[in-house]
């Protein structure tokens, strides 16, 4: 159980999505709610935690913070209807192939960033396509089930910033489980996928390269969330198991 | 009188000859290099307002200069990876990112041109500390032990400092657990450094 003050400061980031959530109602057709409320969100808690960050960070789990309001712009984008496929698509895998390379850019060769970084274009299209086939609030509640394990795996991966900051995560996808049973034909696929996974992936990354969360971990956290599914209850019961044994290998590591 | 000329021009000769000689010089600008099996690097931080807790680093590499004047410089590196609490799990909460984030920023050194003898055995190094990516000028207080010439087998003349320096570790950009109050801010290092003559 995380220190009351830690709590407190996380309560934030479910604060200012809770907010987002309100203030975008009268656009809830479009679902630009969603990016703002996880990117935003993730990061109104980061900086309750760790401060405003400096720019150009210089530690890499700095940018952690740039990358949920890069995910929440990016997310709006993906929302709107004027903007063509192509360009939807373009802007968000560029970008979450990017935060592979600006996270491991100064510690690890061209060839395995490239690697890195195909692993995440993989990731979150198959999240995209997974997703858009799921309404409702099964969706952001496999993805704050996921963040939520991936606090414990951090703390025993030995970073409690790291899992903190997957705490604000989760905390920030947690309005949306209300707002999507308010609204039950909520989908992420188009912005919320892109904001959650521009903060997930490189933050589950930055713990198994700067810190000790196994690989093994890293890898089925970044996997579980395609666990969502229509029949809610059990998509979330399948997260719970695959998060739960990226805790698992992280406590026996 | 012949006699007496003769023995003052060689005791002079001889005196010209002892000075000139390379053993009897004495170098402008001594080289030391650091002798990491008798050096020391420890530090001290407060815990929850309770303790001082005290770590170690268990490497360090690295020269000083030291001239005739009492100028000098210095020039050390510590391997953040040799960071030892006598506790596995926290050296490797050390080397995460919620402190020395050892992956990205692997070492800690200190640079000096401007070690300066202010007297009774006390030097002062006025540099630029850098670690976790952060530079900042520092002065570290410094009293020489000593000087001596161990002979060929123990690596010839040897000279040792101790010294202490305190910062804030946030200045460095690691502010983890300052706001619970779970551990302190501020930094103490204790050195003790013994060099080499090269």
């Amino acid at each position: 159980m995380p220190p009351a003050e830690v709590l407190i400061q996380i309560g934030y980031a479910a604060a200012v999505s809770a907010a987002a959530l309100l203030f975008a109602w009268p656009w809830r057709e479009r679902g630009s709610a969603a990016p703002v409320a996880i990117g935003v969100g993730a990061a109104a808690g980061l900086v309750a935690l760790r401060g405003f960050p400096a720019f150009w960070p210089l530690d890499a789990t700095e940018l952690l913070f740039h990358f949920a309001l890069l995910g929440a712009a990016i997310g709006v984008v993906e929302t709107s209807p004027r903007v063509s496929t192509a360009v939807r698509g373009g802007l968000g895998g560029l970008a979450v192939a990017g935060s592979a390379w600006a996270i491991l850019r100064t510690v690890d060769p061209a060839w395995r960033i490239a690697l890195v970084a195909a692993g995440f274009l993989v990731a979150w299209s198959a999240l995209r396509w997974r997703v858009g086939r799921v309404e409702g609030y099964g969706v952001p509640l496999v993805l704050m089930i996921v963040a939520g394990a991936g606090a414990k795996a951090l703390e025993y991966g030995s970073s409690g910033l790291l899992a903190q900051t997957a705490l604000a995560l989760a905390a920030a996808t947690a309005p949306l489980v209300v707002y999507a049973v308010l609204r039950p034909r909520l989908s992420l696929a188009r912005g919320g996928v892109t904001a959650f996974t521009l903060v997930a992936l490189p933050l589950w990354t930055c713990g198994a390269r700067f810190a000790n969360l196994p690989l093994e971990s890293a890898a089925l956290l970044a996997v579980a969330p395609l666990a969502a599914q229509r029949r809610a209850w059990v998509g979330a019961l399948v997260a719970t198991a695959a998060s739960g044994f990226a805790v698992y290998l992280a406590y026996a590591a | 009188m012949r006699v007496g000329i003769s023995v003052l021009l060689v005791a002079v000769l001889g005196v010209a000859a002892f000075l000139a000689s390379p053993s009897a010089s004495l170098p402008d600008t001594e080289t030391y290099e650091v002798d990491a099996v008798h050096s020391s690097i420890i530090f001290r931080i407060n815990h929850a307002g309770v303790s001082n807790f005290y770590g170690r680093f268990n490497a360090i590499e690295g020269t000083f200069t030291v001239a005739q004047g009492g100028t000098g410089s210095v020039s050390v590196t510590i391997p953040v990876d040799s960071v030892d609490t006598a506790n596995e799990k926290r050296d490797e909460h050390l080397k995460s990112p919620d402190f020395f984030s050892a992956e990205q920023f692997p070492e800690i050194t200190f640079k000096s041109d401007a070690l300066k003898d202010i007297g009774g055995n006390k030097y002062e190094a006025k540099g630029t500390l850098t670690m976790h990516g952060v530079s900042k000028e520092v002065t570290i207080a410094l009293e020489r032990i000593g000087t001596k010439d161990l002979g060929e087998k123990f690596g010839g003349v040897r000279t040792g400092f101790d010294g202490t320096v305190t910062f804030k570790r946030s200045d460095f950009g690691m502010k983890y657990a300052i706001d619970m109050g779970m551990l302190g801010d501020e930094i103490k290092l204790f050195l003790g450094i013994e060099g080499i003559r090269k």
